[in-house]
């Protein structure tokens, strides 16, 4: 049991740090070699976790080789638009000015319903206000509306409106200062103080969240059950 | 370039490490056939003190590298080499020449296919 137990601990570390290293992306939507990747290592993982008969190294090898060749495949990807193509596949367009693209739609096996379903997601239900409908290499569809049918925008009606789209930076995460934010905006512990005592804090630890947006907003929000 | 090299490399590594795991495997095995042939021929040659010599040697050898074998090879297949090494021992004891031969034979089978599981072959890749 307790062989179990620690082999389960090693596995998910190397888990762990092989998807770590693979980088954001394969945590995201997953592409066809992505996912074949992430089925096939759950599934090495699991055997020597299961069947304590087997080595230890009959589950981590595999699994570091398949990782290295993930890795390996999308280097030789960034490099090769031709190789690219042919591992993840292309985008198809399916609805090109407004026109049902069939061909498209039958090389992809792609149903009316399953196009009426994904256009439902995001809350389409009128297929003529769709201009451009594109299927992404990961299966998820790409809708691009008529701009009579989307939400106008300031700039579309000549107004200008102030950018305040920024960043906040957090200074404060869980009760943890982030001292390196800090050092960066070119501020001090004690302007944080200064900050923690106009929002009726005492110390850092009493509160869940700090950020200051650029326009340099504060937003302070203490941890729930504090003294 | 360089970006390429940590995943070949890693591959190259892994390549080398299970290449050189199947090849002292190999080694392990082939010195304990070896002397499992001397222990079984010195047996049925009545000269049980060197044929039960030999045995030791050979399970000696085996129970040295135990430790790497139960890190490269299945658990069943070492544990039933180690009951064989056992039994060969006691019929070895008992100067029971018919048994300790047919153990001694079971035990070469058994750390040969340990060997074979591990080489690359064609017929294990399929």
């Amino acid at each position: 049991m307790v062989t179990a137990f620690v082999r389960t601990v090693i596995l998910y570390f190397v888990l762990m740090l092989g998807l770590r290293l693979l980088g954001k992306r394969q945590i995201g939507e997953l592409e066809p070699t992505e996912l074949v990747l992430t089925l096939l290592i759950s599934d090495l993982a699991a055997v020597p976790m299961q069947d304590l008969g087997i080595p230890l190294a009959n589950g981590i090898v595999p699994i570091a080789t398949l990782l290295a060749l993930s890795l390996l495949l999308s280097q030789l990807c960034l490099k090769s638009l031709r190789l690219r193509r042919l591992v993840c596949g292309e985008p198809s367009v399916l609805i090109c000015n407004g026109i049902l693209q069939q061909a498209a739609m039958a090389k992809n096996r792609f149903t009316l319903d399953e196009l009426f379903e994904q256009l439902r997601s995001q809350g389409i239900c009128d297929l003529a206000s769709v201009k451009y409908a594109v299927l992404e290499t990961d299966g998820e569809l790409s809708v691009l509306l008529y701009a009579d049918q989307q939400p106008l925008t300031p700039h579309q009606l000549g107004r200008a409106v102030a950018d305040e789209v920024s960043l906040p930076t957090v200074f404060i995460n869980d009760g943890r200062i982030l001292r390196e934010n800090l050092k960066r905006e070119q501020l001090s512990p004690v302007w944080l103080e200064e900050q923690l005592r106009a929002h009726g804090y005492r110390s850092a630890k009493e509160v869940f969240l700090l950020s200051r947006s650029a326009a340099g907003k504060i937003l302070c929000i203490g941890k729930e059950g504090r003294a | 370039m360089k970006r390429l090299l940590a995943p070949l490399l890693t591959l190259l590594l892994l390549a080398a490490l299970s290449l050189g795991c199947a090849a002292r495997v190999e080694g392990i095995t082939a010195l304990c056939c070896s002397e499992l042939d001397s222990a079984a021929a010195l047996a049925a040659a009545e000269r049980w003190e060197a044929g039960c010599a030999a045995l030791a040697r050979a399970q000696a050898h085996f129970s040295e590298n135990e430790g790497f074998l139960h890190a490269v090879i299945k658990h069943d297949d070492i544990d039933e080499a180690a009951a064989l090494f056992a039994e060969a021992a006691s019929f070895g004891a008992e100067k029971n020449a018919a048994q300790f031969s047919a153990c001694a034979a079971k035990l070469r089978s058994q750390l040969r296919l340990m060997a074979e599981e591990e080489a690359l072959t064609l017929e294990n890749i399929l």
